[in-house]
């Protein structure tokens, strides 16, 4: 194999030629080929050994049993259970995040206020917070013990150890997704489409739908994705506030535990496999959804020709 | 539509963008707001839209206050700096906007839209580009659509933010003119921004000079360049030398060819500024009288017809700046070194009052 460096020889053709100018280039601002060789095989290694390696072990432990085994695991009632929790959670956390993102995302964006950093940093805490802890919080609130326990049995509500408290902590994980797609979208598109669309007549609520929306929509489904995949996904707070309860307070990854603790290997990873198949979906819609986020990040510099002009 | 600015204020934390902004604009006027950045020029254009709130005073249009209007009512067509185009509409859809965000009361049906905005799109020359997106346009192209949307609405009022400031040199004058001839032809009360004295001077009816959030003064183009009312309008204008110093009595009486000599150049008792232009100097080989500066040619640079020249004068630090014409500099046969003599044809006299700082100029 000729190194990159020398030049091609003839009869590879005007193709290789083409490349060569661009090779030698590369050569001269960067490392030498071993090095490039010896960084790029690491590299190959450790994504093989930490991601590609355990992912084809998951499903290769699920069809342990063959495939009669692996359908029998997931189409068991418990199971089943396990994914209609997990479908409902997300099905009402992620249009809550939505809504909350493209608000807090267009008050960031669009607005200058005080307390504007509070909130962007408020946004952030689940992110820097410890999911478990996030559910003890939960807990500590509206436990039986809890500050609104008492309240709340008083009235016969019950939020922890059943799906409403599932669903609260599903959506404390997932609270900063959509919005923290949605900043620096919004921020790179600034704000003056939306004046010229009042200064032609048309009110915050037009303004919004016919012309912050459309702008924004691939960062918007970008952050969904994200934003239901963590949902789906979502353990240590959830299992906090769950109680696991088997066929009534199991979400999926809840059942992959509890399955696993009961040395049902085939069962558990056949479970587990579902969410390996989410996350590979999730993967390549985010891969989909990236070239469309960067066209509107790119969009908005093409429109502003001069960045921080002069405004006097 | 008539325009009545009264003292109008507006500051952004501790800078105050405008400072008691009083201002008239004649029905069917083309003004031009002129003045560095950070002189308000902008924050008093997105004040007249109601994109920006004023802290203190009143805007009237046609003698009604719309200080609390907003910007829906004001029947207003803003045209930003960067068009501000909806990036995922087609260039028809964008012009059409206007119409089809109108409440359905008033909202004009289909065919209507269809002819108005055909119409919009042939009065900026660009009908053939109606189902382009924004990003597929150049920046004159798009100027021109962000300029026929604003019109789609009938406004009674047109504000243009810096309408030329992010297109290349040929295309900018292009649209100058262009925008000239159309605001001739539609006869709608225009304002816009720029800082570019040249842009303004030759759009405009009338210049609004602004300095530091005040206005410095209001005039036609020949009004503020002939008659400067203060150092910073003449400054803002052009290329100048400014000469401080104390300005002799028979000198100021007369009105007329002033002596800026050595001694007026170095004394500033009394605050006299002096500006001389660099077309307004006559050099010549000999002085022919007392009025002649004896000065050495520092530097020359010839540009197309023109050459621009530094002399040094005795005394002064600053260099003299003199542009001749190509062939008058060729005929004094000189080169960098020489000596010789500057005489000013016109000066333009400020004289500071102390008691209230006003300056009094005086041409001659």
């Amino acid at each position: 194999m000729p190194s990159p460096i020398s030049p091609a020889p003839a009869k590879n053709g005007p193709e290789v030629r083409q490349q060569t100018p661009r090779a030698r280039m590369r050569d001269a601002v960067g490392e030498p080929p071993w090095m490039r060789r010896l960084l790029i095989g690491l590299a190959i290694l450790l994504i093989s050994v930490i991601l590609l390696v355990p992912l084809a072990a998951v499903f290769h432990q699920a069809f342990a049993k063959g495939v009669d085994g692996y359908i029998a695991a997931i189409t068991a009632p418990d199971t089943l259970s396990a994914i209609r929790l997990t479908l409902l959670a997300c099905a009402i956390a992620v249009p809550f995040n939505v809504v909350f993102g493209v608000a807090a995302a267009w008050a960031i964006a669009k607005f200058d206020f005080k307390g504007k950093n509070f909130l962007i940093t408020l946004i952030d805490i689940p992110f820097s917070v410890s999911p478990v802890i996030a559910g003890l919080v939960f807990i500590l609130l509206f436990g039986a013990q809890g500050y609104f326990g008492e309240f709340l049995s008083e009235h016969d509500i019950q939020l922890v150890f059943a799906v409403p408290g599932i669903v609260l902590a599903t959506i404390f994980v997932t609270f900063p997704f959509v919005a923290r797609e949605l900043i620096p979208v919004m921020q790179a598109q600034g704000t003056e489409e939306e004046e010229a669309s009042i200064s032609l007549g048309a009110d915050g609520w037009k303004t919004f739908w016919r012309i912050t929306l459309p702008n924004i929509k691939w960062g918007l489904l970008y952050g969904v994705v994200l934003c239901n995949a963590r949902a789906m996904g979502e353990f240590g707070a959830v299992s906090v506030v769950s109680g696991h309860i088997r066929g009534e307070t199991n979400t999926l990854p809840l059942h992959v535990e509890i399955l696993y603790n009961e040395y049902d290997f085939s069962g558990a990873f056949a479970v587990a496999s579902l969410l390996a198949f989410l996350a590979v979906i999730t993967l390549i819609a985010k891969k989909f959804l990236e070239r469309g986020v960067r066209a509107e990040i790119k969009a908005a510099e093409n429109m502003v020709p001069e960045q921080g002009a002069l405004h006097s | 539509m008539s325009i009545k600015i009264e003292n109008v204020r507006k500051s952004f934390g501790n800078f105050h963008a405008l400072d008691g902004v009083n201002l008239e604009i004649p029905s069917g006027e083309l003004v031009a707001l002129l003045g560095p950045s950070g002189s308000g020029k902008t924050t008093l254009l997105r004040i007249l839209a109601g994109l920006e709130a004023a802290d203190s005073g009143r805007i009237l249009v046609e003698g009604r206050d719309t200080t609390e209007d907003h910007v829906r009512e004001r029947q207003v067509g803003f045209v930003f700096q960067h068009y501000a185009l909806f990036r995922h509409l087609t260039i028809f859809e964008n012009v059409a906007y206007g119409l089809r965000v109108k409440p359905r009361a008033t909202r004009p049906d289909k065919d209507y839209i269809h002819s108005r905005v055909t119409e919009l799109l042939k009065l900026v020359q660009l009908d053939w580009l109606g189902d382009r997106y924004p990003a597929q346009l150049s920046g004159g192209q798009r100027q021109r659509i962000a300029l026929a949307r604003a019109l789609a609405v009938e406004p009674r009022l047109l504000l243009l933010d810096e309408p030329f400031g992010a297109l290349d040199a040929k295309v900018r004058l292009e649209l100058r003119h262009w925008l000239r001839r159309l605001h001739d032809d539609l006869g709608i009360t225009s304002v816009f921004v720029t800082h570019d004295q040249e842009e303004a001077m030759e759009v405009s009816d009338r210049v609004v000079i602004l300095n530091a959030g005040q206005i410095e003064q209001v005039g036609t183009p020949e009004e503020v360049y002939d008659a400067p009312a203060t150092p910073f309008v003449h400054e803002f204008l052009g290329l100048t030398n400014l000469f401080t110093g104390h300005l002799r009595q028979e000198v100021l009486a007369a009105g007329r060819n002033v002596k800026v000599t050595e001694e007026t150049a170095l004394d500033d008792k009394q605050g006299a500024h002096a500006y001389v232009r660099p077309y307004d100097f006559e050099v010549s080989l000999q002085a022919d009288g007392e009025d002649y500066i004896p000065a050495e040619l520092r530097f020359a640079q010839t540009i197309g017809n023109i050459v621009r020249l530094q002399f040094i004068i005795p005394g002064r630090e600053e260099p003299v700046r003199v542009e001749l014409e190509k062939t008058k500099f060729r005929a004094l046969r000189v080169g960098i070194g020489a000596k010789l003599f500057l005489k000013p044809r016109h000066v333009q006299i400020f004289v500071k009052d102390r008691k209230d700082a006003a300056w009094a100029g005086t041409g001659s």
